[in-house]
């Protein structure tokens, strides 16, 4: 009888992972944000008004919930595991997703404020370059994903699916092409 | 190598070589950040070219100037005068009535001393000309583009000037029409200083700084056919002039009046504009608003005119 193919310990870990990362340290900094007593110190910073940066750490507590579960299937599927792709590139399009939503799709107004003599000043940041740049950099995770799959798919196969397995090492180890096209049928 | 340890390192190589670019400018200002530089000023050095001063806009910055300070001296020409708060505005008339053409405010030290902004006035527009220091973590501003305006009037004038030193030290050259102040503050609109600049090549940031409150005691009213009526303003010396073709003005004993005798002179100023916009003009002085603005000026003298129940 073969191993199970999914883990959910590892699910469970990689979704406590992401909701650590994207809602609880968030959570964190904005409660020490709003009342810098918590850890001790004594005053807010005088004159810096982070309203808008709270505003963005809540938003990313909110959409951490959702991170929480497309993590959960990233670390459901195991290395090897063709699903596992797809499961991590809806991590990689919600984290850019999460990215669109805590920068409020690149207009952050009254981010963030300073105290001037007897005046106040607000600071606006209208994000533009960064958008695609970031785009650019989640798509070159794609590449990695794909390359943990073949590096893994032996082995998973092997433990796993050891009926696939026979079939993989049915033909000799240089017939690299139809071995590929097996893998990729799996 | 494995294909997973391969694309982790072009990835790794990637988003490091973006992140360094991105943050770089802020790490560099962060090595060199030091205690109290994290907030924003709004100084200037306190030297005034008296040919666009009135001896009470003098004497209302050197009074900015010394605050409460003592020992403090006025320098102009050749001449040099004790200075307080309580006898600046003689001093200014002095000033005035000497050759001068320029002043400085130093303390008991010979420092030259620095106020939130330098107004000068005379008698159709004030210029205000200021220095807004951003804290030492943004640096490395280009492309910078100040508009002095009037919250949600819509009226806007940009800066006559705007200059970036020091990565983050925005100079603004502001001159805005009386008319356009009085129109806006009487609406209850609270005027700011609104700065926009490019940053780091992939963020543009902008500031908004309120510099003068609505005044309360400030009141709109219509009087005889044509004329709008703002009380309350600052006393001063008598001044008439004209607005465009159309409109004629008076400044008297804290009293701006608008007449016009072809309608209300909201209307009456739009038809006197032109592509370049309109003149304001008194005697030698005259000073241009654009016609964006001047489309702005009649919008808050029509709402004026609606709520104060004329010419209806």
């Amino acid at each position: 009888m073969s191993k199970s193919k999914h883990s959910i310990p590892k699910g469970i870990l990689f979704a406590a992972a992401a909701l650590t990362l994207y809602s609880l340290i968030p959570y964190a900094l904005e409660i020490i944000l709003k009342d810098p007593s918590v850890i001790g110190a004594e005053s807010q910073l005088s004159g810096i008004d982070f309203t808008g940066i709270c505003g963005m750490l809540e938003r990313s507590f909110y959409f951490g919930f959702v991170m929480c579960v497309l993590y959960f299937f990233a670390g459901f599927y195991r290395k090897g595991d063709k699903t596992r792709i797809y499961a991590q590139t809806a991590v990689m399009i919600g984290s850019y997703v999460w990215f669109l939503y805590i920068i409020n799709f690149g207009n952050l107004e009254n981010f963030a404020g300073f105290d001037i003599g007897d005046a106040h000043v607000t600071m606006d940041i209208f994000i533009t370059g960064l958008l695609g740049i970031m785009i650019l950099v989640n798509l070159l995770k794609i590449p990695v994903y794909y390359g943990q799959y073949v590096d893994n798919r032996e082995e998973f196969m092997e433990t796993y699916d050891p009926d696939a397995y026979v079939l993989y090492n049915a033909d000799s180890p240089d017939d690299s092409v139809r071995k590929t096209r097996r893998r990729r049928n799996r | 190598m494995k294909a997973e340890t391969a694309a982790r390192t072009l990835y790794s190589v990637v988003a490091i070589a973006v992140a360094v670019l991105m943050l770089a400018p802020v790490l560099s200002t962060l090595l060199n950040v030091s205690e109290g530089s994290w907030n924003a000023e709004l100084s200037i050095e306190s030297r005034y070219d008296l040919a666009g001063m009135d001896a009470d806009s003098l004497g209302e910055n050197i009074t900015e100037a010394v605050g409460d300070k003592i020992g403090c001296r006025v320098i102009y020409g050749e001449y040099s005068d004790r200075v307080n708060s309580s006898n600046a505005y003689e001093i200014a008339r002095n000033i005035k009535d000497s050759s001068a053409i320029s002043a400085k405010v130093v303390d008991l030290d010979g420092n030259i001393l620095k106020q939130q902004s330098i107004k000068y006035r005379n008698g159709i527009c004030e210029r205000t000309v200021t220095d807004i220091h951003l804290p030492d973590l943004i640096s490395g501003l280009s492309s910078v583009k100040i508009t002095m305006g009037f919250e949600g009037s819509g009226l806007e004038v940009p800066a006559t000037s705007s200059t970036v030193s020091d990565g983050n030290v925005i100079h603004g050259d502001f001159t805005i029409p009386y008319a356009v102040k009085y129109a806006a503050l009487a609406l209850g609109c609270d005027q700011y200083i609104h700065v926009s600049v490019n940053y780091a090549s992939s963020f543009k940031m902008n500031f908004n700084n309120v510099l003068d409150t609505a005044h309360p005691d400030y009141s709109f009213s219509v009087s005889g056919k044509y004329s709008d009526v703002i009380s309350g303003i600052p006393k001063g010396d008598s001044v008439s002039g004209k607005i465009g073709d159309n409109v004629s003005f008076t400044s008297e004993n804290g009293v701006y009046t608008m007449t016009s005798a072809a309608g209300a002179p909201s209307g009456a100023l739009l038809k006197g504009l032109t592509p370049d916009g309109i003149s304001i003009a008194s005697g030698g002085l005259s000073v241009w608003i654009s016609e964006e603005t001047a489309r702005g000026l009649s919008d808050v003298l029509k709402e004026l005119e609606i709520r104060s129940g004329g010419f209806l």
